[in-house]
């Protein structure tokens, strides 16, 4: 009569054992796919939830307009280009465009019926001869914003544009598909006529989509942070099984068919890190 | 002996290095989701590719492992891509 010992069911699953063939249940073919699915329908709940209830899963910030445009002016400045000067047609222009954005449930330059950002800039009476949007969401600083924009060829491009005269910006509270959100938009412009009407830059307001004038607190959990979370509990699941998968091989001299566990940990750790490093704010 | 030794070890510095690449192009670019997505796409696919290499080299190219590799570069697509 064999001995027969129980082994925990933990143990399958995560450390080689002769019961999972040398190698950790949950690294698997099979179970890759399983986790594969889960977390994928993970962020769908994650996602229906957000629009279900929307309000409780969310992000909302107080991004001060006149901070964006003095961040902007200092990078326009330390490359040795003049500050641009506020323009209200473009700030009108700018919360136009967050308005249709959140009214039409969208987050592009252009409208999914066409509309250009231009569109917005001239019915606001601005005539210009050059123009630029920079678009932001999710930002919980203005500084951050911007150094995003710089980050990104295009958007530094206009932010930098010597062309560019004016500048006008619109901060909004919303929801688009369901998920609180903040929308910054940055409008730049020079005129036709190369005079442009200039009003003070202490005057920018900010705006709401839903209830004017509230001043919204940083929400708790942000889809963003419900679904990275998500995501890391899966990638420390695989990286503490590859771990203990590699001590034990290595530990009782096991030969067997697989992959080089050291490489997966690589490419695991590689990907924690860009999970941790992405930021919730994104520019377009 | 020597040779095969040297191999593995350029193996695993271009890995090192992909990943590391990586790495500093989605902190670069951490708010632009396109080049992140790039980013990380592009690791998943030279991560399944270095696998297959690696191991012709190593002379211990299997089906089992090829798919192992496939799972592991889609799943790592998945816990980023899905996110951004």
């Amino acid at each position: 009569m064999g001995s027969y010992m129980a082994v925990h069911p933990l143990h399958i699953l995560f450390a080689p054992h002769p019961h999972n063939n040398h190698k950790p249940k949950l690294l698997w073919h099979q179970s890759m796919i399983v986790l594969m699915g889960l977390l994928v329908m993970g962020r769908a709940m994650i996602d229906i939830f957000a629009g279900v209830e929307p309000g409780i899963l969310g992000f909302a910030s107080q991004i001060a307009p006149e901070k964006v445009i003095e961040y902007t002016n200092a990078e326009r400045q330390s490359n040795s280009l003049p500050p641009l000067k506020y323009n209200q047609e473009l700030s009108e222009a700018a919360t136009a465009k967050a308005i249709d954005m959140f009214n039409s449930n969208y987050w592009a330059h252009v409208s999914p019926t066409g509309t250009q950002p231009w569109s917005f800039i001239t019915k606001a009476g601005y005539n210009y001869l050059h123009a630029g949007e920079n678009l932001a969401r999710d930002f919980s600083e203005p500084q951050k914003i911007v150094t995003a924009w710089m980050a990104s060829p295009t958007h530094r491009r206009n932010i930098l544009d010597s062309r560019y005269k004016d500048i006008g910006i619109a901060v909004m509270d919303g929801y688009i598909n369901g998920v609180e959100t903040t929308l910054v938009v940055q409008m730049f412009g020079v005129e036709q006529s190369g005079a442009s009407e200039v009003s003070s830059a202490n005057v920018v307001s900010q705006v709401s989509a839903t209830e004017p004038n509230k001043i919204y607190p940083e929400s708790g959990i942000s889809p963003f942070d419900a679904k990275r979370s998500w995501s890391l509990a899966f990638v420390i699941l695989i990286i503490i099984a590859l771990s203990l998968d590699w001590f034990i091989i290595w530990k009782n001299n096991i030969v067997r068919i697989s992959g080089k566990t050291w490489a997966h940990l690589t490419f695991f750790l590689a990907l924690t890190a860009i999970l941790l490093i992405i930021r919730q704010g994104l520019v377009l | 002996m020597k040779s095969k030794l040297g191999k593995k070890h350029l193996d695993y510095l271009v890995l090192l290095i992909a990943a590391i690449l990586s790495i500093v192009i989605s902190l670069v670019y951490s708010a632009n989701k396109q080049i992140v997505s790039i980013s990380v796409i592009s690791l998943a696919v030279f991560y399944f590719f270095w696998g297959i290499i690696h191991h012709k080299h190593e002379g211990s190219l299997h089906t089992e492992v090829v798919l192992e590799y496939l799972f592991y570069s889609i799943m790592g697509a998945l816990l980023v891509v899905g996110l951004i």
